[in-house]
C-alpha cells in the first residue's frame, strides 16, 4: 500500500534530496542567525525538513520500485 | 546575542559537504541504482544530514545557555542591569562580578535544575518563553516569578563541601542548621539571609555610576 503512495524512484530520490537541502540551508542559516528563536527555526523547519527528507528515502529504499 | 563560535564555525564544513551530496544526488539521482551509488546515497540522504543534525543541535543547545543568550529578550533587561549592581548584597551580582559563576552562562548555571533531567527542564521552559514572547501575552517584569520555589540543590552545587559553607558560623547558629539547609528545609535564600537577589525593583534606586562595568586589559 505505501508503495503505491511513493513517486517513481529518481523521482522521489530527487524530492527526498530537495528536502533534505532545504532542511540543510535552513539549519546552516540559522546557525549564523543572532536571534532568539534561531534555535526554533533550527529545530522545526529546519530538522523537519531534514527528518521528512530522510524519511522518504528510507520509504524508497524499502517500499520504492525502482524504475528500469 | 554571542557571536558565532569557532565549533558554529567548523560545523559549515559538514553542512556545506552534506548540501554537495544533497545536490549531487538530485542532479543524478540514477547512481543510486548500482552498489557504490547506493552507498553516496546513503551518505547523502541519511548519514550525514543525521549526523550534521544532531551535531548542530549540540550547538544551538550549547549557545542557548549563555548569558547574552538568555539576556537577548528585552524583559530580561532589567535581570541583566542587577547582575552589575555595585553593591555585593545582591548574590546574583556578587556571584556575577567576582566569577564565582561562569560569566558566560550564569542564568543558566543558577536556574537550571541541579538534577540529570534539568537540562530538559530548562530548554521546555525556554520553548515556553519564546512562545509568551512572540505568541502569548508577555507579562510585565515586577510580574515575572520563578516557576518554583528557589531550591537549595542549586546553590549547594558549588557550596557545599566548601570550608566557607561548612564552617561558617552564620551557617551553624543552630545545631541541625545545617542539615536543615542540605536538605532544602531551610531556604538559603528565604532565611533572611541571602534574601537579595535581583530585586529589579529597586535597580532604580542606584546611579549608573553605581553599576559594575568589567574593566579590560
Amino acid at each position: 500500500m505505501i508503495s503505491s503512495l511513493l513517486m517513481p524512484f529518481e523521482r522521489g530520490i530527487r524530492v527526498a534530496g530537495g528536502l533534505v537541502l532545504l532542511g540543510l540551508i535552513i539549519e546552516l542559516f540559522t546557525m549564523f542567525w543572532s536571534h532568539p528563536t534561531s534555535i526554533i527555526w533550527y529545530m522545526t523547519f529546519g530538522g523537519g525538513c531534514l527528518a521528512m527528507g530522510v524519511l522518504y528515502y528510507v520509504l524508497l529504499l524499502v517500499w520504492g520500485k525502482k524504475d528500469e | 546575542m554571542p557571536e558565532p563560535s569557532l565549533p558554529t564555525a567548523i560545523i559549515v564544513i559538514p553542512i556545506v559537504l552534506a548540501m554537495l551530496m544533497a545536490c549531487l544526488v538530485m542532479i543524478k539521482p540514477s547512481i543510486l541504482k548500482d552498489g557504490g551509488g547506493q552507498i553516496v546515497g546513503f551518505c547523502a540522504l541519511f548519514l550525514l544530514p543525521i549526523s550534521v543534525g544532531l551535531m548542530g543541535g549540540l550547538i544551538q543547545s550549547d549557545q542557548a545557555q549563555t548569558t547574552e543568550y538568555c539576556l537577548s529578550c528585552h524583559i530580561m533587561d532589567d535581570w541583566g542591569k542587577s547582575l552589575h549592581v555595585d553593591d555585593n548584597e545582591f548574590v546574583p551580582a556578587d556571584h556575577f562580578q567576582n566569577y564565582l559563576v561562569p560569566q558566560d552562562r550564569s542564568c543558566y548555571v543558577c536556574h537550571s535544575d541541579q538534577v540529570w533531567y534539568g537540562g530538559i527542564t530548562a530548554k521546555i521552559r525556554g520553548l515556553k518563553h519564546v512562545y509568551v514572547q512572540y505568541i502569548g501575552d508577555t507579562p510585565e517584569p515586577k510580574d515575572i516569578k520563578l516557576y518554583d520555589p528557589y531550591h537549595n540543590r542549586e546553590c549547594l552545587q558549588c557550596h557545599q563541601g566548601a570550608r566557607s559553607y561548612e564552617e561558617s558560623r552564620h551557617h551553624r547558629k543552630e545545631a541541625d542548621m545545617l542539615t536543615r539547609i542540605n536538605t532544602n528545609v531551610l531556604s538559603c535564600m528565604e532565611s533572611k539571609c541571602h534574601d537579595i537577589q535581583h530585586n529589579i525593583e529597586e535597580l532604580d534606586d542606584y546611579e549608573p555610576d553605581e553599576f559594575w562595568q568589567e574593566t579590560t586589559n
